[in-house]
């Protein structure tokens, strides 16, 4: 059969499929969609036809842009609903953490060894500190936390819960990203950046240690201490787990390895993201509101405790699904 | 390893039984639709601007200034995520480029791997423009980004790979020459018998003959000369013919 009979006898059909993978494309329905997997059917066998005949680089492209359009519409996965989202938190989220535990536990001591070794230092060898901060941030910390502040400074800098809400999901969750996808170099940049938080946020809490109101900074961090400091870790340990699979890949090449990486790092971002959404929501309408002060201390030490009551137990039971 | 290939064509076989075709993207097209992209979100930061500044009269001065926040936040983040999930792989810029993200096995990018990919992206445009690392507006020269696409069979670069996926060109431009060729050149039949792989090379010579030069074509044809009997313009002429003949027959 030459190509133009072949052409002439199926151009109805690849029109026909054409049209409804440009409507799939904008987003419409198709007015018959069981057609749609016929057709693909139909238009695989044209396109094998026309590669072993040899019908010429026309033809077969435009069939391979055909084939490739369906198969991307038929092989889209079905939503899943909010039972998902359930399943996430519930099972996916925590077991995939303690999968990655070592990685997790490196990072916790990258970033809380030099933290707290800097609120130490406010003790033993303030020098460090006065050395790390520079003046405008003193400055800025005294303002914040000195002994004399007023009780809602943080509430008057940003002039109202949702400017500072605002403020929080943009500066905390780019850092966030930007330490997580900084892991992928070697895991270097995570390393980096976890330290260097460490350091400035240990050396600003020591620094308030030293010469501020205690008392203040504690109950304004308190309450998202844990959302903001476990999801930070843990973006962070997702970065180094796909960092991790290029320089120790194992025995597999190091593509593969950093796919698979991927993968697992993948529900540990998502989840320490919305942990992170949940820190500046609570930072932005609860942590610097006139609710009193042991309460927010209570809600504190109970976000840590849940958190690792959450991580050890949650999931354990469900069997694997995927 | 397989035998070193002539071009960068990926072959997938697909359950039906077919195999695919994806042309992977270069760099250069790449950096291209990126730009376009990067243009359309200053864009966008520029509108939610006005219309927060507007907005702020009724809903307060810091509500609308916290607002723009999130939406410059959902917008920077965002952007890329949703109209490659959405539009099936194709942000604007790429769809003006021709292009479109795919999972490597063909599929369409989901809402994890696009995820991926564009987070990733932070690690790859390191190292960054020292006076753009404002917030999120982060610019960079993505070093990591280009050398990566060098290194690797298909042109990807970190957020590539980590999410399994490559950029491939949504469907191939080439000028079909024969239309044109019909004119000038009676379709003959080959002097012997043909393999497959040969008959191929006679058909794509007269499909792509139009994009070389008179000397290249002649050039590429003159081993043929002792088989076909002529030589020079001659000679191209006649692997024409018998190209024509063999896709039309």
């Amino acid at each position: 059969m030459k190509p133009s009979a072949f052409e002439e006898k199926n151009e109805a059909a690849w029109r026909e499929l054409e049209q409804a993978i440009e409507a799939l494309d904008r987003g419409k329905r198709v007015a018959d969609a069981a057609r749609v997997p016929r057709l693909f059917r139909q238009v695989c066998g044209d396109l094998a036809l026309a590669q072993h005949r040899m019908y010429g680089r026309r033809l077969c492209e435009r069939l391979n842009v055909l084939v490739i359009g369906a198969y991307q519409h038929l092989g889209m996965a079905a939503r899943r609903g909010s039972g998902a989202l359930v399943q996430f938190f519930a099972s996916t989220f925590p077991r995939a953490v303690r999968t990655e535990k070592r990685v997790v536990w490196l990072c916790m001591a990258l970033f809380f060894v030099p933290f707290i070794a800097f609120i130490a230092a406010a003790y033993f060898e303030p020098k460090w500190i006065f050395a790390l901060l520079p003046p405008e941030a003193q400055a800025q910390m005294d303002a914040m936390y000195g002994q004399d502040t007023m009780d809602d400074y943080v509430r008057e800098q940003f002039g109202s819960s949702f400017a500072m809400f605002g403020f929080y999901i943009i500066n905390n969750i780019s850092i966030h990203f930007r330490i997580f996808a900084s892991g992928v170099l070697l895991g270097a940049g995570a390393v980096y950046g976890l330290g260097y938080q460490g350091i400035f946020l240990g050396a600003m809490f020591g620094y308030v240690h030293t010469s501020g109101n205690l008392h203040r900074l504690y109950t304004f961090a308190a309450s998202h201490s844990s959302f903001e400091l476990l999801g930070f870790i843990l973006g962070a340990a997702a970065g180094v787990r796909i960092g991790l699979a290029l320089v120790h890949p194992g025995r597999l090449p190091r593509a593969v390895a950093m796919r698979e990486a991927g993968k697992r790092a993948l529900p540990v971002l998502l989840g320490s993201t919305m942990m992170l959404v949940g820190a500046a929501a609570i930072e932005g309408f609860w942590s610097g509101s006139g609710v009193a002060a042991w309460m927010k201390h209570t809600a504190g030490i109970l976000g840590w405790v849940l958190f690792a009551v959450y991580f050890i137990f949650a999931g354990r039971r469900t069997a694997d699904e995927t | 390893m397989a035998e070193p290939k002539l071009d960068t064509l990926q072959s997938i076989e697909l359950a039906e039984g077919v195999q695919i075709l994806l042309r992977p993207a270069g760099p250069l097209p790449r950096a291209w639709a990126l730009g376009v992209d990067m243009l359309l979100v200053g864009v966008f930061f520029l509108a939610e601007f006005l219309v927060m500044l507007f907005l702020s009269n009724t809903i307060g001065f810091f509500t609308g200034i916290g607002t723009w926040l999130l939406l410059v936040f959902v917008t920077y983040w965002g952007y890329f995520i949703l109209y490659e999930v959405l539009r099936r792989g194709q942000t604007p810029g790429k769809k003006m480029m021709g292009l479109r993200v795919v999972r490597t096995s063909g599929e369409r990018v989901g809402w994890g791997a696009s995820f991926l990919r564009n987070l990733v992206r932070f690690g790859d445009m390191m190292p960054l423009l020292p006076q753009w690392q404002f917030w999120v507006l982060a610019v960079g020269f993505y070093l990591f980004g280009v050398t990566s696409c060098l290194v690797t069979r298909r042109f990807q670069r970190l957020g590539d790979l980590v999410a399994d996926t490559v950029v491939v060109y949504a469907r191939e431009e080439f000028l079909d020459g024969v239309a044109k060729l019909r004119e000038t050149v009676t379709p003959c039949a080959p002097p012997m018998v043909l393999t497959r792989e040969e008959q191929q090379a006679f058909i794509q010579f007269s499909e792509r003959a139009s994009s070389w030069s008179d000397s290249r074509k002649e050039e590429m044809v003159e081993p043929l000369a002792p088989l076909l009997g002529v030589r020079g313009r001659e000679c191209v002429v006649r692997a024409l013919a018998v190209g024509m003949w063999l896709r039309d027959s």
